[in-house]
């Protein structure tokens, strides 16, 4: 496996942006990586991005409006390590010799409130046994019992 | 009826009070809930269905303050908390109780069944829940 390096990187703001949109977000960061490294994207030989509700082509529609260079695109979704399975995945193809060059970009963008966990079954979502914040209080109130 | 089939009988069924269905592995003993047709440890389809013990203790909880996400239409706030069953499986639950001051890490709890709510058909919902005892 040979050696991968982070060449550059972007982001955007953290926080709440009701006048951009997904794709605008996720370009910014894009855009802000490219002159990091001083590469043009048609150097970029493929791309993934990392979204839980981006939805579907999320990496493709971000990227529409960086270049159109007929790469290939792999989104992913792995909760909260989204972002960190899209920079994985440019490193094993990197690493494996399959690309020299890939950008992982990844991007959110969602309504206030609690995060609905989908990845539970619905009985659990019906009974009320989906609040994230409680599944950490529960280790907290262990911590705080050993005390 | 049941929020969902297979997690757990109704009184009457296969024994006067309702019971938990598990699962266990017939070759190493890992024990799981919901029940599963997979051993989770050997990868195997060597899961059989079992009955789990209707009382354990208490092993962390929390109170739940805010709507969760999705069809949740019970009352807030209410309480969840992690039950410790003596066959060595710890399990997600609703508790009975709502007041988290009444709550202590290690108390004894049983197993009950109650209405989690009303659906659009006038159905009861009914869900498991351990209570202080």
């Amino acid at each position: 496996m040979r050696k991968v390096y982070i060449i550059g990187v972007g982001m955007h703001k953290m926080g709440r942006f009701p006048e951009e949109s997904f794709r605008e977000i996720g370009r910014e960061a894009v855009i802000r990586a490219l002159e990091d490294c001083g590469i043009t994207w048609p150097k970029i030989q493929a791309a993934f991005c990392g979204t839980v509700f981006g939805g579907m082509a999320a990496g493709h529609r971000v990227l529409q409006w960086v270049g159109l260079t007929g790469i290939p695109i792999v989104n992913v979704e792995n909760a909260c390590a989204s972002g960190v399975a899209a920079l994985r995945l440019a490193w094993h193809a990197i690493g494996g010799g399959i690309y020299d060059i890939a950008c992982a970009v990844g991007a959110e963008k969602r309504a206030r409130g609690f995060i609905p966990l989908t990845g539970q079954p619905m009985w659990k979502r019906r009974a009320g046994m989906v609040m994230g914040p409680a599944f950490y209080a529960q280790e907290k109130a262990l911590t705080i019992a050993r005390c | 009826m049941p929020v969902q089939e297979g997690l757990f009988t109704m009184p009457g069924d296969t024994s006067e009070e309702s019971e938990l269905i598990g699962s266990k592995c017939k070759v190493c003993g890992e024990v799981f809930f919901p029940q599963q047709p997979m051993c989770a440890n050997c990868c195997q389809p060597t899961t059989e269905e079992i009955r789990l013990s209707r009382k354990g203790k208490l092993y962390s909880y929390s109170a739940v303050r805010n709507k969760p996400p999705g069809d949740y239409r019970g009352t807030i706030p209410f309480c969840v908390g992690i039950v410790e069953l003596p066959e060595g499986i710890r399990i997600p639950t609703l508790l009975t109780e709502d007041d988290i001051s009444k709550l202590l890490v290690g108390m004894n709890v049983a197993l009950v069944l109650e209405v989690l709510f009303v659906d659009d058909e006038g159905n009861e919902i009914i869900g498991f829940k351990f209570k202080p005892c």
